[in-house]
């Protein structure tokens, strides 16, 4: 890391301003929540940042989706499958609970507000792609069934999630 | 901060070629072995795709527990399965991805040699293991449908027991 200077959280602030995101500080300094609703499938989306909290070298994107009691070994194949789908986001179940996370190098002159747009709205389609496919897991569904009729649906007309809108 | 020219130039130096519009291909090697290398350049991330010449070819839990595991584990790189070939196996697949900015100020360069050396950082660190799971061979039975049997198998419990009270 150059000079081991990281993108201050004022900075952070500034961007996503600039971007138009409608944000809120967080609980700890350098953490700040997004929520975005989309109208089209009744959602409410929570999308946390945070600027170097987990990991020093990253600014962290991400959301935590659906609970995935009692179907944890179909969550995780079904997340398997939908991280090869699903660029930049990752999915990951922690505790019973799937999150998607996208990460940014945080590094003065490694990143740009567009990587923060990039990254939010990875991590809002990623939520939007997968919503579907764990709620058919909790109802005792086939994983893979489940993620390739999803694959049929957003491959088709219409899965297109657009510049995030905040607020 | 490198341009999106500046970094297809950087991937040309280092030796990776050409392979269409916004991909290129070059191989590694790691492990004693070779792997495939895919960098892809899209409009909004750049992508280290890496082919780990494994294939699942039927449902394997154990693996899938196994990538959760370590994807839960890292904060970049994540490894999946990518889409069925004639036989409906899936090879297990290695990206390595970050959000990009504008075609001018498309990624550092730092970030590009992340990717790189943090696709085969993984590989050392998890490759025997997954390889290792998939050596072992498929579930006998399926979580999901087991699942399922069981649910069945309860349900007639219950209507057995049920006629047993009603006398049937």
């Amino acid at each position: 890391m150059p000079n081991g200077a990281f993108i201050p959280d004022q900075r952070v602030e500034e961007y996503l301003a600039q971007l138009g995101l409608v944000f809120h500080p967080g609980r700890h300094p350098g953490t700040w929540l997004l929520p975005f609703h989309d109208p089209d499938e009744g959602t409410h989306t929570l999308v946390i940042m945070e600027n170097g909290q987990a990991n020093e070298n990253f600014l962290s994107v991400f959301t935590t989706l659906t609970a995935m009691v009692g179907a944890r070994s179909s969550a995780e194949k079904a997340l398997a499958l939908a991280n090869g789908f699903v660029a930049v986001a990752k999915y990951v179940l922690i505790d019973d609970r799937v999150l998607v996370r996208s990460a940014i190098l945080r590094g003065e002159g490694q990143i740009c507000p567009e990587m923060l747009r990039n990254a939010v709205q990875v991590v809002l389609a990623a939520a939007k792609f997968i919503r579907p496919i764990l709620q058919a897991c909790l109802q005792g569904e086939d994983p893979e069934k489940a993620f390739e009729r999803r694959v049929g649906e957003v491959t088709g007309t219409g899965f297109q999630i657009g510049p995030p809108r905040g607020g | 901060m490198l341009s999106r020219a500046e970094v297809a130039e950087v991937l040309n130096t280092i030796g990776f070629r050409q392979v269409g519009n916004s991909s290129w291909f070059g191989m590694g090697q790691e492990e004693g072995r070779a792997f495939p290398v895919f960098v892809h350049l899209k409009p909004a991330y750049i992508q280290a795709e890496v082919h780990l010449n494994l294939i699942s070819p039927c449902h394997i839990s154990a693996l899938y527990e196994r990538c959760n595991q370590i994807n839960s584990g890292i904060v970049l790189g994540k490894f999946g399965l990518g889409p069925k070939d004639k036989e409906g196996r899936r090879p297990l697949i290695l990206w390595v991805d970050l959000p990009t900015g504008t075609p001018d100020q498309y990624v550092a360069r730092e970030a590009v040699e992340a990717l790189l050396g943090i696709a085969f950082g993984l590989i050392r660190q998890h490759f025997r293991s997954l390889e290792e799971i998939i050596r072992t061979g498929c579930d006998t039975s399926r979580p999901a449908q087991s699942d399922r049997i069981g649910g069945g198998l309860l349900g007639q419990l219950r209507s057995l027991r049920r006629r047993g009270q009603e006398g049937g």
